[in-house]
């Protein structure tokens, strides 16, 4: 297994006092977050009940649809449910919560030392991306933290991060739309909210928060795997840097938002296609030495990084013990590519 | 158990320390800002006659000016959207508000004693009555109260229909009608240009 952010091999489970540490705060800090976010948004409740819940069940298609997607894009197999569920959770209240205060505590400051007028154009894009990115980050290093398997690269990184990032934004666009009553003035509570969510989730969704943490996510898993820690931390750094820029982009008054999205978009498709090949390259090798050596027989190492094939080999096999034995030992098959392909990332070069 | 494996060990004490990073930096930044920003004053006085501009563009701009005593609170100001004045006890926000589907003046009125109820809990927002400015614009105007305080509520209109300015005025109980003059005459001062 992979250490805590750091490459050296130990094992670690769930009874281990640290482990058990780390969950117990993530889970308070997603509760202190969920709380900041019920005091500043429990009125709009009692006074708005149809449209509060309307904005809520808008979000559902993007958080499913969400979801789904990211998990899906981790080769060869998904990550781990419950831990997904984890990083959209603290996206969705920690980060969220904790960002409402740190953001109006620092636009506050823009407008006082920087006047009103800069602070308009300006706060929110010089404010959001330092809090809002940092925060987002926090949950990826707890994903880290609380289970040592889940994150074993920067691709891993990088779908924790994405599904951090969406937690974030499916909240906060719920958010928006709660204040986009009041900023219309409540005459019509129900378009308000429903016009807020047709540009947030129709115009801006596909370059929003979840590119910006996939990005920074990635650099985790590079801090995690990297053998040379300095290199590690380096490139931590430069994606967590990466992440704001295109945070103050987004939020910035100009250019125009199609473009911000697109840049965004363009950015995170990018650095998934280079990972992504650089992981299945070194997967079907991990798996052709495994069949040169006997570990793993010759229609077994073709099959294993395929979902579709895999799932044919199940339904292949009687239903009962022996789909079971299949499905055991298609899981075994995947353990040892895996912990090979994480030992390779660890030192090989990033770009092959 | 505590494990003897000196590998184990070694990330167990990476683990908390990390884990110690994570907390502190997400206390900094949720706690640090907002105290950092509860130590600078949050006042900025403005001269007498000062106009001050609201809305998002040159087309849809309304202006109203304050006379002497009044400051600017800028953590809750942005031009483009609101404003928020206090002079003494007496506080006072200007918003700019787009008014979506046509609203009439009455969808406009029972609005706003809804943003009251989120924005000023316990205030409850009388019945409007007529209510004209300076420059002749119609509008409505009604009165707020809460057990502690009580104020004035306000809405115009622009010619157009796309948007309107909402002010409240909120004193405590105890305030003189003195006190409260300046705020009305703000509200009487808002000017909006014609389409």
């Amino acid at each position: 297994m992979i250490s805590p952010l750091s490459s050296a091999p130990v094992a670690a489970s769930s009874r281990d006092p640290s482990i058990r540490a780390v969950r117990i705060t993530a889970a308070v800090l997603c509760m202190l977050g969920a709380a900041i976010l019920g005091v500043e948004f429990s009125r709009y409740l009692s006074v708005f009940p149809g449209p509060a819940t309307l904005a809520v069940v808008l979000e559902l298609p993007l958080l499913v649809v969400g979801f789904s997607v990211f998990r899906l894009l981790r080769p060869i197999r998904p990550p781990a449910l419950i831990w997904s569920g984890a990083a959209l959770v603290w996206g969705a209240t920690a980060a969220t919560g904790c960002a409402l205060l740190a953001n109006q505590g620092l636009i506050s400051l823009w407008a006082k030392a920087e006047g009103v007028g800069f602070a308009s154009n300006w706060s929110a894009s010089l404010s959001a991306p330092l809090n809002e990115e940092v925060l987002k980050l926090c949950g990826v290093v707890m994903v880290v933290l609380a289970a040592p398997q889940a994150v074993r690269g920067p691709l891993d990184g990088m779908i924790y991060g994405a599904l951090t990032g969406l937690g974030f934004q499916v909240v906060e666009n719920i958010t928006y739309g709660l204040d986009s009553i009041v900023l219309s003035g409540a005459t019509d509570p129900d378009r308000a909210v429903t016009n807020s969510v047709l540009l947030r989730v129709g115009t801006t969704a596909i370059g929003s928060h979840w590119t910006m943490t996939a990005v920074a996510g990635a650099g985790i898993g590079f801090l995690v795997i990297r053998q040379s820690r300095r290199e590690g931390i380096a490139l931590a750094i430069v994606c967590l840097l990466a992440a704001m820029a295109m945070h103050l982009l987004f939020d910035a008054p100009h250019p125009a938002v199609l473009v911000k999205v697109i840049v965004n978009f363009l950015i995170v498709g990018v650095l998934y296609l280079v990972l992504r090949d650089s992981y299945m390259t070194s997967a079907r090798e991990v798996l052709a030495a495994c069949a040169a050596s006997g570990i793993v027989g010759p229609a077994e190492a073709a099959s294993a990084i395929s979902r579709p094939s895999r799932r044919r080999g199940l339904l292949r096999a009687q239903h009962g013990p022996e789909r079971d034995r299949v499905r055991a030992r298609q899981r075994e098959v995947l353990a040892i590519a895996e912990d090979e392909i994480a030992r390779r990332e660890a030192t090989e070069p990033l770009l092959r | 158990m505590r494990s003897s494996d000196p590998a184990v060990t070694r990330a167990d004490t990476l683990r908390v320390r990390w884990l110690t990073v994570v907390v502190i930096v997400m206390a900094v930044l949720t706690l640090g800002w907002p105290l950092i920003n509860l130590a600078v004053s949050n006042r900025s006085m403005l001269a007498a006659g000062t106009i001050l501009r609201l809305g998002p563009g040159k087309a849809d701009l309304a202006r109203f000016s304050v006379g002497p005593g009044w400051s600017m609170v800028p953590s809750a100001t942005n031009p483009r959207l609101d404003y928020s004045l206090r002079r003494g006890a007496v506080g006072m926000t200007v918003s700019y508000v787009p008014v979506i589907n046509g609203a009439q003046p009455a969808e406009l009125w029972a609005g706003l004693r809804n943003v009251v109820r989120i924005s000023e809990p316990g205030f409850h927002l009388g019945p409007p009555s007529p209510y004209t400015t300076a420059q002749g614009r119609k509008g409505a105007m009604g009165i707020l109260a809460s057990p502690e305080d009580r104020g004035i509520a306000t809405i115009v209109r622009s010619a157009s229909g796309a948007f309107a300015i909402e002010m409240i005025l909120i004193a405590p109980r105890h305030a003189s009608l003195a006190n409260l003059a300046p705020a009305r005459r703000i509200m009487h001062s808002l000017r909006i240009p014609a389409p």
